[in-house]
């Protein structure tokens, strides 16, 4: 799937796609793992999604993106599966004509994927206990 | 009107339930309804439960809203990407 991927995430490879002349800046972030959480040493994550809804919402973030900062160019992909410490789970880039609607959307972009995207994390520590992550107040999902 | 649904759950939600299950209800009746039928199977769920939400055909629906026959469910907990 095109923003859904269960192998290594090139970004380097991605952010060559963005040359634009169009475009005065191009703002590439990637989410990494990190060593340690809540003062436990972290081993690595898993990745888990519910991949064709995944796909599907991050597709309309990108076009919601797209439309209200009149970006050149948006990609959002994220990994599923296991990602070591410093691999990259997730990255965006986004390019537009000045740098102010780049930073915008791109941080736009990864806030709604985070939160609002079926993808599950699952931390694996040192001492060999494992937990499903949360990012977000629960109470925003909540439905009536 | 009998119908069995077929469940389908996620991450977290799997320390309870198996990843795929079937349901049966009686409709008419709401989505709500499952919720509440899976925590008097596991109270332990409780909580996990109330942080879930339902997708149907890779789309949220509320609570409130009537279960459609033979649906297939999607049981979401909080988003943990990123």
């Amino acid at each position: 799937m095109k923003h859904i991927q269960d192998t290594e995430i090139n970004y380097i490879e991605l952010f060559g796609q963005f040359r634009n002349p169009n475009s005065g800046a191009v703002v590439l972030f990637s989410g990494e793992v990190r060593a340690s959480n809540k003062g436990k040493e972290v081993t690595h994550l898993e990745y888990e999604a519910y991949a064709p809804m995944a796909n599907k919402l991050i597709a309309e973030i990108l076009t919601e993106a797209t439309k209200k900062w009149k970006l050149n160019d948006a990609l959002c992909v994220h990994r599923t599966g296991r990602v070591e410490i410093s691999g990259c789970a997730v990255v965006v880039i986004t390019g537009a004509a000045h740098r102010k609607e780049a930073y915008a959307a791109n941080q736009f972009i990864i806030d709604r994927v985070k939160n609002e995207v079926p993808i599950w994390k699952h931390e694996f520590y040192a001492d060999g206990t494992s937990e499903w992550g949360q990012n977000c107040d629960c109470a925003t999902h909540k439905q009536n | 009107m009998n119908t069995e649904i077929k469940i389908t759950c996620f991450a977290g939600l799997r320390k309870f339930f198996e990843t795929q299950f079937e349901m049966e209800l009686e409709l008419p009746t709401s989505y709500a309804s499952i919720i509440e039928k899976l925590k008097e199977q596991k109270p332990e769920a409780e909580e996990a439960l109330n942080n879930c939400r339902i997708a149907v055909n890779e789309q949220f629906v509320q609570l409130s809203e009537q279960i459609g026959s033979g649906e297939r469910i999607y049981l979401i907990p909080p988003s943990s990407g990123g």
